[in-house]
């Protein structure tokens, strides 16, 4: 993979402060986009007009946004406090490396060994070497945010990096931007924020645009790591192919949609898998349910380790989900 | 100032019940104001024309308060309730309570202590648990009925820089709203949102973008959370209270765009006014599903630190609130100042 | 009207959240002969209208979900087991040993089979645990299966409405296919009385997976005021609060911060003008049904909370009592009649 594709994976963008990977991918967008721009919340906008007489509206949306941290304290010895941005779990925070918008880089170590078996976020703190609270405040203040500190690498097919969640979405749009030459539709490509918080950048975002059509991409579960055996929560695994979502705890595709996207599928042999979730939801979720409901979907990138900071995917799943949106905007027909 | 909070913090107004309390806003501000109406879910709103009409800003705060409700009248008279927003259940027995539009005196009652098993002095409360009683002799002469709202009858009183007293979430925020609408000219037009329902739900809060245009940004005033006497170690409190009124960088529901935190921080540093950030991410406000209504609308949350709340009787500063006055009102007047982008 | 026959059609046929065709196309075929326009949306709302005969007339939206409570296939394991989730709120202690239907391509029976007493581990004969460890036996193998079931497809329990001492309907997706019923029962009320509003029936979907028909459905009918038609609890098994009465021939109404008191005045002033029972509900928080959305989606409307009492709710053994339905039907169709707009107050113009 190119390296200003891995980039992508890098640049800093926790849920609320994704000015530099807005930036980085406005950098990228902007030579397939007639137009690309910020609104209120921060969503990245970027759209690019058909020449067609019967195009309709189509908004494509990869959330920009990461998980993270956000420094609710300073002690006095220069040790910061934290909590979470988006969902995370507490043990799989021990001993990681993290770094701050500034270049700051710190470790997250626990209080003590009692607190481990029910570890909270409460009993974690960052280690940035500082020497008391006045040399740490020099250059952390309380809100600032911080993310893990990880290379992304490429091994057996597979991509391993953090933020797959959902930067790999925002890697979908961009190679689809670049390999779209003749859409039959008016494709809006929104990188929204702050998913990780309340899918709430798809929501504005939805409400200005009122698209005829929505796509998410995301990142799904996949059923193949040991210790899923009896405990079935995703339908999808790694490698089978695109995941077309049927329901998510946010979306119940409409069938119509799903019966299209699987039918264009087959048509031209793109690997596909049916996808249920039983837990979590996607920008799909909000944009579905703007103002008279707008119909939507969500084609999902089965992913291991999800909200990890060594997410691992395939990228012939990313492959052929490039390939069935492509097929879906150079469609004459939309379902809607 | 501290006479009109008194007043508000004085006055019962519970999710769904807040018709004193709009009414006394109404009587505070109507001659300040070029508009004024209620809304199908009990908020009110007002409209005050500024110099610069073009550009307007959205400033809310809740009337509502956390009560208690009557759910069950049994024979004997005696009154069962559930909370109406969030308490903790200890906070509630042997409380002096009112019931009902008549006000009725009561109290939340607890079997003396003489009579209670072993085990029993060790079990936790629970709201189900809890009695009220009015001195009824039975169900028949009780003169209650389901769905009457209870209140804690507390009085607020003046201690020296201190203020104690009930619902404080947020009379603090009516208070100082009502304060900027008496400013005889403002810069720019303001409307002031006092939302209904806050305790149950934002329900206000995700209403007050609509009906409503030329929005530049909202500014949210509420209370929140003190609790700087029981902190262990060197963990911060959530908010301190004799700090200045807290800003929201995180909470629940929102997260507060980096242009305004900079830009308030700004003006507070101009003007010299303290503040303080709050420093947990728990609790959400109105401004969360005021900032993701519709396209989108900036929101700051400017919140006065209260110890003990949500409980019968809070504490907050006197300079606090003096300072989140100000701070509030120079938001509004350096309005046209603010840019997003 | 035949009340009876009805809710052995409502309920006898399925319509699981996401998945409302089957159950729209009854409920259209029923409202179509006794309303002035039929129209659905995109998330599948169905709405039926019946116009109004005042000048000065308001929209009145009433609301029923029409969607049930089910379980989706997940994923055929290569035993030939069928794993599924809940769509919407499923007690697991409902599920050993209940008999299902998978709508697939084609109707395939199954059962959610548990290992016999005989050879019960320690300590689990009154526990179901987790729902992901439960599957569904065809008894077919997964070679069998495999042009029957896909992930995707839409479970239902295999249970048959009986109705009991003629005017108990017993059986599944009584929540709320119930207040489908009153709804249609309020429309064929109508045909007599003269509506003075614009009445705007909306059986929506996905109710049970978070309100979402109601959220799109509010947003475009764009009504004046409204009333959300759906089920409370009646057990009789119920803690020590006063709940609401099954054999109590009123049904009830919402009393709470959530639902306007200007418009439930005038609709309790109504049914007592018109000697109509009913019982006080009190809901002291916005709670899940229909009206949470009404209330407050663009700016929001008014809104009423009817309620039919209904016992044993997400069981595939739900309970409700014809009388009550009868009797909310009745009461709203009056107030189509008679209730003023309770318009928001201008204090200073």
């Amino acid at each position: 993979m190119e390296k200003k594709y891995l980039k992508i994976f890098k640049e800093f963008g926790p849920s609320g402060d994704e000015e530099n990977i807005s930036n980085y991918l406005k950098e990228l967008m902007k030579s397939f986009a007639d137009k690309c721009y910020n609104d209120v919340l921060g969503n990245l906008i970027c759209v690019k007009k058909s020449n067609s007489k019967n195009a309709r509206n189509i908004m494509l949306a990869a959330h920009m946004d990461q998980i993270g941290f956000i420094v609710t304290h300073i002690d006095k010895k220069g040790y910061l406090r934290f909590h979470s941005v988006g969902g995370h779990y507490p043990y799989n925070q021990v001993t990681q490396r993290v770094i701050f918008k500034n270049g700051i880089k710190g470790m997250i170590c626990y209080d003590n060994e009692e607190c481990l078996p029910k570890l909270k976020i409460d009993n974690l703190y960052v280690d940035i070497g500082a020497k008391n609270k006045e040399a740490a405040e020099k250059h952390i203040k309380i809100g600032d945010r911080f993310v893990w500190d990880t290379e992304p690498f490429e091994q057996f097919g597979n991509l391993c990096s953090m933020a797959l969640d959902d930067r790999i979405g925002c890697l979908i749009l961009i190679l689809l931007a670049e390999r779209l030459k003749a859409a039959k539709h008016n494709i809006y490509y929104v990188f929204t924020v702050q998913e990780e918080v309340g899918v709430r950048g798809a929501k504005t975002s939805a409400f200005a645009i009122e698209p005829d059509l929505g796509i998410a991409l995301d990142v799904t579960g996949s059923d193949d790591a040991p210790g899923n055996q009896t405990k079935c929560s995703v339908s999808c695994a790694m490698g089978k192919g695109t995941g077309i979502k049927i329901m998510d705890s946010g979306i119940i595709v409409p069938k119509q949609i799903v019966d299209w996207e699987i039918s264009l599928a087959e048509k031209h042999k793109i690997p596909y898998q049916r996808e249920v979730l039983t837990g979590g939801a996607t920008d799909s979720f909000a944009i579905h349910l703007t103002k008279k409901g707008i119909l939507a979907s969500t084609l999902s990138v089965p992913t291991r380790h999800v909200h990890s900071s060594s997410e691992i995917c395939s990228i012939a799943d990313v492959e052929a989900t490039v390939k069935l949106l492509k097929v879906i905007c150079e469609s004459e027909k939309l379902p809607v | 100032m501290i006479k009109r909070l008194i007043k508000l913090s004085n006055a019962y107004g519970a999710a769904g019940d807040e018709k004193e309390i709009r009414d006394f806003i109404i009587k505070e501000i109507k001659n300040n104001v070029d508009s004024l109406k209620i809304d199908h879910l009990g908020s009110l709103i007002a409209f005050k024309k500024g110099t610069n009409d073009k550009i307007r800003v959205l400033l809310s705060a809740h009337m509502d308060e956390v009560a208690l409700i009557v759910d069950k009248i049994d024979d004997n008279g005696l009154l069962g309730v559930s909370s109406v927003g969030g308490f903790l259940p200890k906070v509630i027995p042997a409380k002096k309570v009112l019931v009902g539009k008549d006000r009725l005196p009561g109290a939340v009652v607890l079997k003396s202590l003489h009579l209670m098993r072993p085990e029993e002095r060790e079990m936790p409360v629970s709201i189900r648990g809890l009695n009220i009683d009015i001195g009824a002799k039975d169900k028949s002469s009780c003169n209650v009925s389901i769905g009457d709202y209870v209140y804690f009858a507390t009085k607020a009183r003046q201690q020296g820089n201190y203020l104690f007293g009930k619902a404080f979430d947020d009379r603090v925020g009516c208070a100082i709203l009502c304060e900027i609408l008496k400013e005889k000219k403002l810069p720019v037009s303001v409307y002031a949102h006092f939302c209904a329902q806050e305790e149950v739900g934002t329900r206000g809060g995700q209403t007050a973008v609509f009906n409503k245009e030329r929005l530049k940004f909202n500014l949210n005033l509420e209370g929140t959370t003190a609790n700087d006497r029981d902190f262990i170690n060197d963990l911060s409190p959530t908010t301190e209270i004799g700090k200045g009124p807290a800003i929201t960088i995180m909470d629940s529901n929102i997260i507060t765009n980096t242009k305004i935190l900079d830009w308030v921080q700004a003006i507070a540093k101009e003007k010299k006014i303290p503040y303080q950030f709050k420093r947990s991410v728990v609790g959400g406000t109105d401004a969360g599903p005021i900032y993701t209504s519709k396209e989108g609308l900036p929101a700051l949350n400017i919140a006065l630190p209260c110890r003990y709340i949500h409980s019968p009787v809070a504490i907050i500063s006197i300079p606090d609130l003096n300072a989140m006055r100000d701070l509030a009102l120079a938001v509004v007047v350096k309005a046209e100042s603010f840019k997003i982008k | 009207m035949d009340l009876k026959e009805i809710i052995l059609k409502l309920t006898n046929n399925h319509g699981v959240s996401g998945r409302e065709e089957n159950i729209k196309e009854i409920i259209r075929k029923i409202v179509e002969p006794i309303s002035d326009k039929v129209w659905t949306d995109k998330l599948g709302n169905l709405f039926a209208l019946k116009e109004g005969k005042s000048k000065d007339k308001k929209r009145f939206l009433i609301s029923a979900h029409m969607d049930q409570i089910g379980m989706i296939v997940l994923k055929i394991e290569e035993n030939g087991i069928i794993k599924f989730h809940s769509l919407g709120g499923i007690n697991p202690l409902t599920l050993g040993g209940t008999p299902v239907i998978i709508h697939g391509k084609e109707k395939l029976y199954g059962v959610i089979g548990l290992r016999p007493p005989h050879i019960a581990r320690e300590g689990e004969a009154g526990k179901i645990g987790n729902m992901k460890e439960l599957y569904i036996d065809t008894g077919y193998t997964r070679k069998e299966l495999k042009d029957k079931v896909q992930t995707g497809d839409i479970i239902t329990y295999d249970f048959e409405t009986e109705i009991l001492f003629d005017k108990y309907p017993m059986g599944q997706a009584m929540d709320n296919r119930a207040g489908c019923l009153t709804l249609i029962a309020m429309l064929d009320r109508l045909q007599i009385i003269k509506n003075r509003h614009d009445v705007i029936a909306m059986f929506s979907v996905q109710e049970e997976v978070g309100l979402r028909g109601a959220k799109v459905g509010t947003y475009s009918v764009e009504a004046d005021f409204g009333a959300a038609l759906d089920v409370t609890f009646a057990d009789p098994i119920a803690d020590q609060r006063d709940t609401i009465k099954f054999n109590d021939p009123g049904f009830g109404l919402d009393k709470g911060p959530n639902f306007c008191p200007k418009l439930r005045e005038q609709f309790v002033k109504i049914m007592d003008d018109e000697s109509i029972p009913y019982q006080d509900c009190l809901a002291p928080y916005p709670g899940g049904t229909d009206a949470y959305m009404m209330q407050i989606i663009n700016g929001g409307i008014p809104v009423l909370g009817i309620d039919i009492p209904l016992k044993y709710m997400h069981t595939p053994t739900e309970f409700v009592n014809l009388t009550q339905i009868s009797n909310a039907a009745r009461a709203l169709a009056i107030a189509s009649a008679l209730i003023e707009f309770p318009c928001s107050e201008e204090v200073i113009k």
